[in-house]
């Protein structure tokens, strides 16, 4: 898979420095901007297309904190089948749905619904800053498999607003 | 996507909704999620302990048709059923079934791993190891 860290040449960190970021794809963005290469072989100027696309893919994958995140977990061969979550979770999903269909999506329950959902992705952002402060591999690894389990509840609560 | 006549059916008619005492010796309770879609699913069985037969299946689920469908077929099969048997079931008999397209096979998976997780954990409650798993829980 394309490591576009190493493609803008930055070191795989979850707090980037995103204006540092922003100025390296645009300095690539014009030196590979097709306009500038007309007068190469077709060859050249296809890849030339191509390494444009994967800068346009590589920025907006690290412009945010949450594909950002993402984009580490897979990097470090974290499988997201493979992730199981706390025991207790889908007991709580699974009470939190039926209290939904008994009582409806009162005020309590959607306050409920959010504050969890911001928990959830709050730790998954704490997981990140600890990716970046931890030295050795199997820490930073423990930590994105942390960021992963918590990515994944977060679905959880995705389904739970959007229901009726 | 069209569901099939048989989706529809269950969707509409679900067989076995409801809860068991999971705190009974006999009854297994499986509790299965798919991150995917967020879809949760309960499915309970209740096994007579001389026979080992399975007496009473109940699910809930909360998800798309296919899932409710799947896990409703589930029950049914569950029923009569030994715990052994019951291991036997594979997801692509529920897909064959009730003619899941490709992109909601991995309902009828996830009816799978709960029948899995409901027989194992009546066999740990019945000082049994649990039955290996393929890796699938989530």
């Amino acid at each position: 898979m394309e490591d576009y860290f190493a493609l803008l040449g930055f070191d795989r960190t979850f707090n980037i420095d995103l204006p540092a970021l922003r100025q390296k794809y645009l300095q690539l963005s014009r030196l590979f901007h097709p306009d500038f290469h007309q007068d190469k072989s077709p060859e050249a100027l296809k890849e030339i297309e191509e390494k444009s696309a994967l800068f346009n893919k590589a920025w907006s994958c690290l412009k945010d904190d949450n594909s950002r995140l993402i984009h580490l977990i897979e990097l470090h061969g974290i499988e997201w089948e493979k992730i199981s979550l706390p025991p207790d979770f889908l007991m709580d999903m699974m009470e939190l749905n039926e209290q939904i269909e008994s009582q409806g999506k009162t005020e309590a329950l959607i306050a409920e619904i959010m504050l969890r959902k911001s928990a959830h992705l709050q730790n998954a952002l704490n997981q990140g800053k600890r990716y970046d402060a931890v030295q050795e591999l199997p820490e930073k690894t423990q930590a994105l498999r942390h960021a992963a389990e918590a990515l994944l509840c977060l679905k959880y609560f995705d389904r739970l607003e959007k229901q009726n | 996507m069209a569901y099939s006549d048989k989706v529809i059916d269950h969707y509409n008619n679900p067989r076995n909704v409801g809860t068991l005492d999971k705190s009974k010796n006999e009854v297994g309770t499986g509790l299965v999620g798919a991150p995917e879609c967020g879809d949760v699913m309960r499915l309970q069985i209740e096994v007579d302990p001389e026979t080992h037969v399975i007496k009473d299946a109940r699910f809930k689920t909360f998800g798309c048709g296919s899932a409710i469908a799947s896990s409703s077929l589930a029950t049914e099969w569950l029923k009569g059923k030994t715990v052994d048997q019951a291991l036997e079931i594979d997801n692509m008999d529920i897909v064959e079934e009730l003619a899941l397209p490709p992109v909601k096979i991995h309902c009828s998976v996830l009816a799978e791993d709960a029948i899995r997780a409901a027989i194992n954990d009546y066999r740990v409650k019945n000082g049994l190891d649990p039955i290996e798993d393929n890796n699938r829980i989530h």
